[in-house]
């Protein structure tokens, strides 16, 4: 190589430049290869990285058509190659990025100041494969994948409109994750989408690997054990919500798509929801708003009854619960603490372990440990049902971060419970009330619509009321246009023949 | 940050004064006998339960002496390992002696635990309340077995509405007296609930037997259910099913010293011996039962007027409706007061069954 390993005489100041490409070529997998054009008599080299390229392309397209065709000048590739992205370029530092990203670097002795810039791009895609985490019985069965290309058409294919508006840029220092913002024009708040872009530019970390990076980067609150954003791998969700005003955040190589801003409520709605019949959704809502509550409040509420409210307990029930404990030899906080430190124990376990493993742990675990420990007079059996009933209902969010959020917050409940009983549970709910009353996700309510109250709101909340009720956008969103369809017409109902 | 640590070390160390009650560390007091035991003195019985591994319930009471009521639970708990709290306390038996002497000191202490719910169900034993909790009745517990009698009467109203509630409202309201269910031990493992115990401010004047309980409901309570029975003639009878009643109480403007307890049955004849029960039968029958419930209401009423006892509340009830109202001379007149009772019964569908 007599004139450096590109022909570049611009860069020779350029010290970084120089060291950074020859870092390059230190690369098992960086390859430079001259070739020669019989037919025009021109000496041309092909540089690429041979793990980003996929080799098939350069010898069925880029080869065969530099070889054979009619080719004189690097401005004659665009002419001659069957392939879409074909670059002509004069820009020296733009070189290294493009190589990293698997295109082909097409340099002609003669040529200096210009080359081509070819893709050649491996890609490596999973197919589509039905959701694994927010699992629907009705309802569309594909799952975003890792590819941001492919996640963007699913998108796209479920809103063909030009208003739909697709950003995107790259952020990352060493990871260059390419991230993509939508909104529907005409509809999302401008000020939001302000807001999201302003902070995604802003984030300077230098490794994102995946979605859930960004929701804790970018979270209004970062100390809240809440999450803010709600990420989901369903497109249909995502297009629901992008219809509603929200703003979707696909990141490449997360199979988790973001979207933002988010209340508390819809963290406890599935999207199966919106399949349903509304009297059936509604139920299945309230459900899981039980669900969860029960999940968090049993155990301490057993912890404070039992060890300061003993007058609470209806007669009936004193009989059984102090059987229960009457060769239990530790107080009831310790029973519950050891009995919920199990269950996270098992869960931990199972979802660590290989899945065949994982499924007997999670059947040894509650069998054996659980009579065991009854038998063994180590915890009361009723505090073993109310632990496994809770770690059930602890299921039931649909959000796989939400239930992990409530995993977490039985522990200071129990805590309290046992300081100061009923009252110091009271106390836990509310610090619990006035964190999330204060939290804001992108600026807006995170409790609505409870607080504020909105009653617009409210009407895909708690319930989810029917279709023809639902006809405004939620209004914490602040839509350009709150209107989804016009309730009048919708009401009419015409038969064929009027 | 550093003050937020603060406060939570000052939350977690200095939190360590409250007192626990571990229900397996405690002996709840499910109810309590109280006797005269001899002039100065008390006696007072506490019942607990002792729960047993295979869950069957044994009863365990405590009994001890003092002349203030506070000391006969310090007393009993010298003898209990594990101490007795009263958190618990749905019965309160207080024995015949006790009943006449007065129970103003007892429901004193009431009133001063707050542990105790105000549902908890007061009654008066015959003979001393430690035999009535000393007994065996039911393998749920004397407590629980005390507490469901009395609370199933209730509810069906049987009985009219009594505890700790309504017990202290009633006592502390000028112009009505209180009155108080009897518990009669028939052997050590049945009892009965024997009447009603009428009482004078504090201390018990008169007793109603549990035949006459009906017409008693009839003037005191607002709602009644039940049965009655009602002879038309030598041969024929009916038998019939109160659905609702009520009391009113109407003044007469003219005279001031008379006042007419209005009584208003709604009732279904479930049985009948005769032959026919056609319209006439039915009015026979319902002006019968007016004719029954007028006389032995009229007795109970002038039975109370001879006790100088005011169950109905009339006294709350002139006041209600004078300006100046003198309870002294109230008290006087109350004796010589005209009282009437008017009965009306309305008899809906025959034989619904």
């Amino acid at each position: 190589m007599k004139k450096g390993w590109f022909q570049n005489k611009n860069g020779q100041g350029d010290t970084e430049q120089k060291n950074a490409t020859q870092t390059l070529a230190k690369s098992k997998d960086f390859t430079k290869t001259c070739y020669y054009n019989q037919k025009t008599n021109i000496d041309f080299c092909l540089t690429y990285l041979t793990t980003l390229v996929d080799e098939k392309i350069i010898e069925q397209s880029i080869l065969s058509s530099l070889l054979a065709g009619d080719f004189h000048s690097i401005n004659d590739i665009k002419k001659i190659m069957p392939l879409y992205d074909v670059q002509i370029c004069n820009d020296p530092s733009k070189i290294e990025e493009n190589l990293c990203s698997g295109y082909v670097l097409l340099t002609i002795e003669t040529e200096e100041k210009n080359y081509g810039l070819i893709a050649a791009k491996k890609e490596i895609v999973r197919a589509l494969s039905p959701p694994e985490v927010e699992i629907s019985v009705v309802g569309p069965k594909e799952a975003f994948v890792e590819s941001i290309a492919t996640n963007l058409n699913l998108i796209r294919r479920k809103l063909p409109v030009k208003e739909l508006v697709i950003e995107e840029f790259t952020i990352g220092r060493l990871s260059k994750t390419k991230i993509a913002i939508l909104h529907i024009e005409g509809i999302t708040n401008q000020e939001n989408i302000n807001t999201v872009r302003q902070r995604l530019k802003d984030i300077e970390f230098d490794d994102i690997s995946d979605s859930s990076y960004i929701v804790q980067i970018i979270s209004d609150n970062s100390n809240s054990p809440f999450p803010q954003l709600l990420d989901t791998e369903r497109p249909d969700r995502v297009a629901a919500v992008l219809a509603e005003g929200m703003i979707a955040i696909c990141v490449d190589g997360s199979p988790q798509v973001l979207i933002t801003p988010t209340t508390l409520v819809n963290f406890f709605s599935s999207f199966e929801d919106y399949y349903l019949n509304w009297i059936i959704a509604s139920f299945f809502r309230l459900l899981r708003m039980f669900a969860v509550t029960f999940s968090i409040l049993i155990t301490p509420l057993y912890v404070a009854v039992l060890t300061y409210h003993y007058e609470i307990i209806p007669h009936d029930l004193l009989s059984t619960l102090i059987t229960s404990r009457r060769i239990v030899p530790f107080p009831p906080i310790l029973e519950a603490i050891t009995l919920e430190l199990t269950i996270e124990l098992l869960r931990e376990a199972g979802a660590r372990l290989p899945t065949k493993v994982g499924q007997t742990i999670g059947i040894v675990g509650g069998i054996v440990i659980g009579t065991a420990s009854v038998e063994a007079g180590l915890t009361s059996n009723i505090l073993l049902i109310l632990v496994a009933l809770a770690a059930l209902a602890s299921f039931t969010t649909p959000v796989y971060k939400m239930s992990n959020t409530i995993r977490l917050l039985r522990f200071p409940f129990l805590l309290f419970a046992q300081l100061w009983g009923l009252v110091g549970i009271v106390f836990c709910v509310c610090i619990v009330l006035t964190h999330l009353i204060r939290l804001t996700s992108l600026g807006r309510p995170f409790l609505d619509p409870f607080y504020p109250p909105r009653w617009q709101d409210l009407k895909d909340s708690l319930l989810m009321l029917p279709f023809k009720e639902r006809s405004m956008r939620p209004q914490f969103l602040r839509t350009e246009n709150p209107y989804r369809f016009s309730k009048k017409k919708a009401s009419v109902k015409k038969d064929i023949d009027e | 940050m550093k003050s937020l640590m603060m406060y939570l070390c000052i939350l977690c160390l200095l939190s360590g004064c409250v007192e626990t009650n571990t229900i397996d560390d405690i002996n709840i007091i499910l109810a309590v006998g109280l006797d005269q035991s001899d002039r100065k003195q008390m006696m007072g019985t506490f019942l607990t339960d002792n729960f047993m591994p295979d869950k069957s319930i044994t009863n365990k009471t405590y009994t001890s002496k003092a002349p203030l009521r506070r000391d006969l639970l310090i007393k009993a708990n010298h003898q209990a390992a594990q101490p007795l709290v009263t958190g618990g306390v749905s019965v309160t038996v207080i024995g015949e002696k006790l009943g006449k002497q007065g129970i103003d000191d007892i429901l004193d202490i009431y009133q001063g635990d707050v542990t105790i719910g105000a549902r908890n169900f007061f009654a008066i034993s015959e003979g001393t309340a430690k035999k009535i909790l000393q007994g065996q009745y039911g393998p749920e517990g004397n407590g629980t077995y005390l507490y469901n009698l009395l609370d199933s009467k209730i509810k069906s109203k049987e009985l009219p509405e009594t505890n700790l509630h309504f017990l202290l409202r009633d006592y502390y309201q000028k112009g009505k007296d209180i009155y108080l269910p009897r518990l009669k031990q028939i052997s050590t493992n049945q009892i009965e609930i024997s009447g009603v115990s009428l009482f004078k401010k504090d201390k018990e004047v008169d007793v109603i037997p549990s035949g006459k309980l009906f017409y008693f409901r009839l003037l005191v309570d607002k709602h009644n259910k039940g049965f009655f029975f009602v002879p038309k003639n030598k041969k024929e009878a009916a038998s019939i099913k109160g659905l609702s009643s009520k009391h009113e109480f109407i003044l007469s403007k003219k005279k001031p010293s008379e006042v007419t307890v209005q009584i208003t049955i709604k009732g279904a004849i479930q049985e009948y011996t005769g032959k026919n029960l056609g319209v006439k039968q039915v009015k026979e029958i319902q002006k019968n039962l007016e004719k029954k419930v007028e006389k032995e209401c009229l007795q109970l009423v002038k039975s109370f007027q001879k006790n100088d006892t005011d169950p109905m509340g009339l006294g709350a009830f002139y006041k209600s409706r004078n300006r100046g109202f003198d309870y002294e001379k109230w008290a006087e007149n109350y004796k010589n007061l005209n009282i009437k009772v008017v009965c009306r019964v309305t008899i809906e569908e025959p034989l619904i069954i």
